[in-house]
């Protein structure tokens, strides 16, 4: 089966400093991979690069077959992108947020059910209608995983989903990342949170300096012994 | 003094490139150069109305009173050096607030303007009398106390805002002073009241000291000293007393409940609905548009304005309109601009987007500025008049659509654009938008009236193409320079960063 995310020899380079050198990742159909590492590891800068955000400076990104640097219009269809930072437009609502989603991605008249249930499992249905520069920092988190799951994409890349989350909503996201994966979608995770990676996912890729340095099963990165290993990875 | 100082330099060592650093040098040069020039000036102009100039004296003082009451009101307190979610961390103490808002006071153009028109009459009507100095100083003394009480008082409106009974007081007292226009214009009793204008003693001493009457220029210079020293106090303690207010205005707004509205077919009608929405629900951009909108348009229509005159009022209008927002248009989307990147449309929808709520603004702003400020107009227009009006607000409006969206692409910037003092770019960048936007469209708007004066309707039909086509083709630039995926990420990243 083709992987439905897959790197060749990535590089994102800013001026002199490179922030992904030579990244090779395959995620298959199904399966959620976590991407884990310090920070300014090139996690995020992967994730935006599939997410068609920004253009690579070389190598291959594809996402469901597609390349995103020749055909972004189709991979973008096909991506659901949680953004790390912010990711929200200040100043309008999560309905608005949602409703311009199923617009840009041109959803049929089911997009509204479906984001009424999303938002009730995110416990955001009675800050549907109010601006998002005032929420806090979890409730827009979890607003920015309501968005990337709308559509039930092919590639759901999760960028700190679980950053300043409670441990609902944290578990609202767990449960749509299996849902995805029941549904057949690639699924790529960057966070910090360790253990809820290995919750998540199957896989656990260690990111140093833009390189894979280790790539291993998560139930392995599980518990002490695993956060040890996974310590002595990032140095 | 030691905080404020320690400000300036860290936003002087955020500036990273060498030739801004040449050019915001040359700006500080330029300002009191350009005071110096204005007093040439004023030595160099024929004195034949050098009466009629001293008689209207007092109500350009007034007006430039006026200015410095509504330019800190509107940007909520005055312009800062920093957005305060980036002071947070620091023991800024109210007094380098204030401090630091009465620095960037002259960056502003309008502000600017006015005090060198104040120094210009100064000078005219002082003549090669050798009392000049003297009477330079009673200016100085008048623009400095004007300008720190204007803050002052805006901070008081700033904190009795923070409150509903508050703000009912305010909103009452704003109703009086525009009832009160009104009613004085109706009357036509505007010359009189003008001729009781509280300025011109101020006017008296400056003369005085033009006229050596040295003891008299002393008394009324040392009154408008003391009065800056307790007005420098007073707005001291009014920052403070403000910005000690619990607040609830921006809370207040930003959990209100919004009306879903009936879908949009199309994406770029989609989006320019969101941005519509991020420009209305925004503090700084909607009162700086009913400011805008309002006031050149209430001023021209209470000074009855010939047509030809009347012609430069919109031009002005629809600089400032781009300058709310335009010259940093994409910062509308904040950090939604990375999300909004990774939806599948084509790139042109976003910046079409986002190129029709800016013109829509600053068309729409030229247009109320000119009907209000052709309400009462000296005579009725003739068609060159109506064709030179319409033919500068479409030209002025398509200049400055043009220019931002150019700069937007050029320099984005993160840029909140949520608390009253908010703007879409620094205090020194606003002072050369500024200045850009305000010098291309006074010309157009001069050049405009120029041809309502001639009378001739086809000169400004052709004019109008002629600029409209210009604009076009750089507009047209831009949208293909926003096609290269490096660009579109830069300018992604900068907005939604910070």
């Amino acid at each position: 089966m083709p992987a439905q995310v897959e790197t060749r020899g990535l590089r994102v380079a800013f001026g002199p400093v490179v922030a992904v050198d030579g990244l090779d990742l395959s995620v298959q159909a199904g399966t959620a991979v976590a991407l884990v590492g310090r920070n300014g590891a090139g996690k995020s800068t992967t994730l935006r690069v599939l997410a068609g955000v920004l253009p690579p400076t070389g190598g291959e990104a594809r996402v469901a077959g597609l390349d995103v640097a020749r055909d972004p219009a189709g991979a973008k269809a096909q991506v659901g992108y949680c953004p790390d930072v912010g990711g929200l437009i200040p100043r309008a609502t999560p309905w608005e947020h949602l409703d311009l989603a199923a617009r840009l991605r041109g959803l049929g008249d089911g997009w509204a059910e479906r984001a009424t249930t999303l938002l009730d499992r995110f416990d955001l249905l009675g800050a549907a209608n109010r601006v998002t520069a005032g929420f806090s920092h979890g409730m827009g988190r979890r607003l920015s995983v309501v968005l990337a799951v709308l559509h039930a994409p092919a590639v759901l890349l999760l960028d700190e989903p679980f950053d300043g989350v409670d441990p609902l909503g944290a578990q609202a996201t767990l449960d749509v990342i299996a849902e995805a994966r029941a549904a057949g979608a690639a699924v790529v995770v960057s966070t910090h949170l360790l253990q809820l990676a290995v919750q998540a996912c199957d896989e656990a890729v260690v990111l140093r300096r833009g390189r894979v340095v280790a790539a291993a099963p998560a139930a392995e990165l599980r518990g002490e012994a695993g956060e040890r290993r996974y310590r002595s990875l990032l140095t | 003094m030691s905080q404020l100082l320690e400000l300036v330099r860290l936003r002087w060592r955020m500036v990273r490139s060498e030739r801004v650093r040449l050019g915001l040098a040359l700006l500080a040069a330029l300002i009191p150069g350009l005071l110096c020039g204005a007093v040439i000036a004023g030595q160099l102009v024929p004195r034949g109305r050098s009466f009629d100039a001293t008689v209207l004296a007092p109500t350009a003082f007034l007006g430039f009173a006026v200015l410095s009451l509504v330019a800190p009101l509107a940007a909520g307190g005055g312009n800062e050096l920093f957005p305060p979610d980036q002071l947070t961390p620091y023991p800024i103490r109210p007094s380098t607030e204030f401090a630091a808002s009465l620095l960037v006071a002259p960056l502003n153009l309008a502000w600017l303007s006015q005090a060198l028109l104040l120094f210009g009459i100064t000078s005219y009507v002082t003549g090669d009398r050798p009392g000049l100095g003297l009477a330079l100083v009673t200016t100085l003394g008048y623009v400095a106390l004007v300008t720190v009480a204007g803050q002052g008082v805006a901070w008081l409106v700033i904190g009795a805002r923070q409150s509903a009974a508050g703000r009912r007081w305010v909103w009452t007292l704003a109703g009086l002073v525009v009832a009160a226009g009104v009613v004085i214009v109706r009357a036509h009793a505007g010359y009189a009241v003008l001729d009781h204008s509280p300025t011109t003693p101020v006017v008296t001493t400056a003369l005085d000291g033009a006229a050596e009457h040295v003891g008299r220029w002393l008394g009324g210079t040392a009154q408008l000293a003391g009065l800056l020293v307790i007005a420098y106090v007073g707005g001291r303690r009014a920052c403070a007393w403000a910005l000690r207010r619990p607040g609830d205005g921006r809370r207040f707004r930003e959990s209100r409940t919004h009306r879903r509205r009936q879908p949009v077919g199309g994406p770029v009608r989609a989006l320019a609905r969101v941005d519509r929405a991020s420009v209305w629900r925004s503090t700084p951009l909607r009162r700086g548009l009913l400011v805008l909108t309002l006031l050149p348009g209430l001023v021209a229509a209470g000074a009855g304005l010939q047509w030809e005159s009347l012609v430069v009022v919109p031009a002005l209008v629809t600089a400032g309109a781009g300058l709310l927002f335009g010259v940093n248009v994409f910062c509308l989307d904040g950090g939604g601009a990375t999300w909004l990147a990774s939806l599948p449309h084509p790139p042109r929808v976003a910046i079409l987007a986002k190129t029709l709520v800016l013109a829509e603004t600053i068309t729409a702003s030229g247009f109320l500025a000119a009907v209000a400020g052709s309400l009462r107009a000296e005579h009725a227009p003739t068609v060159a008049d109506v064709a030179a009006l319409l033919g500068c607000v479409v030209s002025c409006s398509a200049v400055v659509l043009a220019t931002c969206v150019h700069v937007s692409l050029a320099h984005p910037r993160h840029a909140l654009l949520r608390g009253s003092r908010d703007t879409p770019a620094p205090p020194a960048a606003m002072a050369v938008y500024s200045a850009r936007l305000a010098t291309v469209t006074t010309l157009i708007g001069l050049l405009f009236g120029g041809v309502a004066h001639v009378g001739s309707a086809s000169v400004a039909v052709v004019l109008t193409i002629g600029l409209t086509t210009l604009s076009g083709v750089s507009l047209a630039r831009s949208m293909r320079s926003w096609d290269d995926p490096g660009k579109r990420a830069h300018v992604v990243a900068a907005v939604s960063s910070g």
